[in-house]
C-alpha cells in the first residue's frame, strides 16, 4: 500500500526507456495543451522567428548560388593573344598550331581577323559603323582555353604567348574573377554576422516570450512544487514550448527562403534575356534553392535555439520561486 | 515518522508562530491538531511540508532533517506527503481527472497506472462522475473533496490536512474522515488540523492543542 515517492523504486523491472518515454511523452502532451489554448502567441512568436531566420537563409542562398555561377564561369575562363597587324594570316595560323603541341591540356583556337570581323557584325547593331570602314580593323587573335581552370597555368600560359614576336597583346581575363571571389568572400563574412546577430537575438525574444509565460504561470508552479514536482520536472514543457517555437519558425524560414528564392529565379532569368543578343552562348541560369540537408539544418537549429533558450530563462526564473 | 523537538518558527521580531512545540506521531496515527486561528497551526502543517524552515529547534520526518535537504531531496520528501490545503490548491485550466492525476505524473508513473489510481481516489470522495469537469464547475465541498482525492491518490506516507471538512456538511465531513481512517489503519500517519470540535470529540483521537504558539494539551 505505502509506496510513495518514485513508482520504479517498486517496479524494478521496468525499463528506462519507457521511464523517459513516459517522462517526455506528458512534457509533449502538456506542450501540445499549451499551444492550443494560445495559438495566435504561438503562431506570432513563430512568424518573428522566421522572419528573422529568413534574413541570414536568403544571404546563404544567394551566396551559394553566386558561387555555383562562379564555377561555371570559371571553367570559361580563357587567355587571348592578339597578333601584330603586319602579321599574315597563314603565319599567325601557323603559330597557332605550333601552340597546340607546345601547350598541353588546353583547348586552342585560331580566329583569323576576317573571322573577328564577321562576329563582330552579327551584333546587329553595329553593321552600320562596320559597313562604313575601309579596312578590316581587328588582329587575328588565337584563344587558349586551359582545361583545368586555376591562376597558376594561366600564368604559364601567359608566359609562353608572351615570348612569341608575332603576338601584340596578350589578355588575361582572370583579374575580374579574383575580385568577384573577394567580393563573395565578403558575402559569407557578412551572412555569418548576420547570423550571429540572428541568433542572439532569437535567444533574447524567445526568452523573454517563455520568461513572461512562466510569469504567468507563477500560481501553477507554485503547486506543483508544493506536491513534489522538481525544478526539472517544472522546465520540461517550457522547454519543448521553446523548441517547438525556434522549430516552427525555422520551416516558416525555409518556406519563406524557397519562395522569395522561387521569385528571384524568375527575375534573374529575365534579366538574362536581356543579355541573350549579344551572347553567342545561351546561357540559363537556374537559381538552386537550399538543399534538404540546409533547409533541415535551419530547423534544428531553429529548434535548439528555442529549446536552449527556453532553458535559461525558466532556470533563472523558478530558482526564485518558493513553494 | 514526524518529530518536533523544541520548533520554533519566528517571521520576524516579535512575531513568534510556534515556540519550542515538541510532539511526536507515529506510523499509522491519525491525530487531530486544534486551536484558535492564528495559533499556529498552518505553520506546523507548512513545516513539515517543508514548505518554510523552522528557525528553531529539530524537526525529523520519515527519519529525516529536513534542515539541509537539497532541493531535489526536498521534492522527494513532498511526494511522500499528501496535503491538503485549506484552499485547495486546485489548478483551473485541467479537469478534476488531471488534477488528481498531478502527484502521479510528477513521479512519473505509467500512463495507464495514472487512469486507474485516478479513478479510484475519485471514487473513494464520491467524485468519478466529475472526472472530467473543470475545477471552476465544482462547489467549494466538491473542490475540497478533489483536494482530498489529489492527496491521497499517490498512496503517501503522511497525510496533512488543513481544515479538510472546513466546506463540507456534517454528513460528507464524516464520510471524508472516515477515508482518513481507512489510510490510516494501513499504516498512513495522518495530521489533521480543524477547529472542528464536534466532529472531534466524535471520532476521538489523540488530539493536539496549539495556544498562541505554544502547545497546551497533548491530548
Amino acid at each position: 500500500m505505502v509506496n510513495a515517492g518514485r513508482p520504479h523504486a517498486k517496479q524494478g523491472s521496468r525499463r528506462l526507456v519507457s521511464l523517459l518515454a513516459e517522462r517526455h511523452g506528458q512534457a509533449i502532451r502538456q506542450t501540445v495543451v499549451r499551444i492550443r489554448n494560445g495559438p495566435l502567441t504561438a503562431g506570432l512568436m513563430s512568424l518573428v522567428i522566421g522572419v528573422a531566420i529568413t534574413l541570414p537563409a536568403l544571404l546563404v542562398l544567394i551566396s551559394a548560388n553566386l558561387q555555383t555561377q562562379l564555377g561555371k564561369v570559371e571553367d570559361m575562363a580563357e587567355i587571348t593573344a592578339y597578333f601584330f597587324a603586319n602579321v599574315r594570316d597563314n603565319r599567325a595560323f601557323e603559330i597557332s598550331e605550333r601552340l597546340q603541341t607546345q601547350i598541353a591540356r588546353a583547348e586552342i583556337n585560331y580566329v583569323s581577323a576576317a573571322s573577328a570581323l564577321a562576329q563582330l557584325s552579327e551584333v546587329t547593331t553595329l553593321q552600320p559603323v562596320l559597313g562604313s570602314l575601309e579596312s578590316n580593323p581587328l588582329p587575328a587573335a588565337v584563344i587558349v582555353r586551359p582545361e583545368e581552370p586555376g591562376v597558376a597555368t594561366a600564368r604559364e600560359i601567359e608566359q609562353t604567348l608572351v615570348s612569341l614576336p608575332e603576338v601584340e597583346l596578350v589578355q588575361l581575363d582572370f583579374l575580374w574573377l579574383q575580385r568577384l571571389e573577394a567580393w563573395l568572400d565578403l558575402l559569407d563574412t557578412l551572412s555569418s554576422a548576420l547570423s550571429l546577430i540572428v541568433v542572439s537575438g532569437l535567444l533574447l525574444i524567445i526568452g523573454n516570450t517563455v520568461g513572461s509565460s512562466v510569469q504567468s504561470r507563477r500560481e501553477e508552479i507554485r503547486i506543483i512544487k508544493q506536491i513534489g514536482g522538481t525544478d526539472a520536472y517544472v522546465r520540461r514543457p517550457f522547454v519543448y514550448f521553446g523548441g517547438f517555437l525556434g522549430a516552427a519558425g525555422g520551416t516558416l524560414a525555409c518556406l519563406f527562403t524557397a519562395a522569395i528564392g522561387h521569385q528571384l529565379a524568375t527575375a534573374v532569368n529575365a534579366l538574362a534575356l536581356h543579355y541573350q543578343p549579344a551572347q553567342p552562348v545561351q546561357t540559363v541560369f537556374a537559381v538552386a534553392g537550399l538543399s534538404v540537408g540546409q533547409n533541415l539544418a535551419i530547423i534544428l537549429l531553429g529548434a535548439s535555439i528555442g529549446g536552449l533558450a527556453a532553458f535559461f530563462s525558466v532556470s533563472r526564473k523558478i530558482a526564485t520561486f518558493n513553494p | 515518522m514526524i518529530k518536533f523537538e523544541n520548533v520554533s518558527m519566528r517571521y520576524g521580531p516579535g512575531l513568534e508562530a510556534l515556540s519550542k512545540v515538541s510532539f511526536e506521531i507515529n506510523r499509522g496515527e491519525l491525530v487531530f491538531l486544534t486551536g484558535h486561528s492564528g495559533a499556529g497551526k498552518s505553520t506546523v502543517l507548512r513545516l513539515v511540508l517543508a514548505l518554510e524552515t523552522c528557525s528553531g529547534g529539530s524537526l525529523m520526518v520519515a527519519g529525516k532533517r529536513i534542515k539541509g535537504l537539497s532541493k531535489s531531496e526536498l521534492a522527494l520528501h513532498r511526494r511522500q506527503i499528501g496535503a491538503v490545503f485549506q484552499d485547495h490548491q486546485l489548478l483551473f485550466d485541467r479537469s478534476v481527472g488531471d488534477n488528481v492525476a498531478l502527484p502521479l505524473q510528477i513521479a512519473e508513473f505509467p500512463h495507464r497506472e495514472i487512469k486507474r489510481r485516478v479513478r479510484a481516489a475519485l471514487d473513494k470522495v464520491g467524485l468519478l462522475h466529475k472526472e472530467t469537469y473543470s475545477p471552476a464547475h465544482l462547489s467549494g465541498g466538491e473542490q475540497q473533496r478533489v483536494g482530498i482525492a489529489r492527496a491521497v491518490v499517490n498512496r503517501p506516507r503522511i497525510i496533512l490536512a488543513d481544515e479538510p471538512t472546513g466546506n463540507l456538511d456534517p454528513e460528507l465531513s464524516v464520510d471524508v474522515l472516515t477515508v482518513f481512517e481507512q489510510f490510516s489503519a494501513v499504516g498512513v500517519s495522518i495530521l489533521i488540523a480543524s477547529h472542528d470540535g464536534v466532529l472531534l470529540s466524535q471520532f476521538g483521537h489523540r488530539t493536539l492543542t496549539l495556544d498562541q504558539g505554544r502547545l497546551s494539551s497533548h491530548g
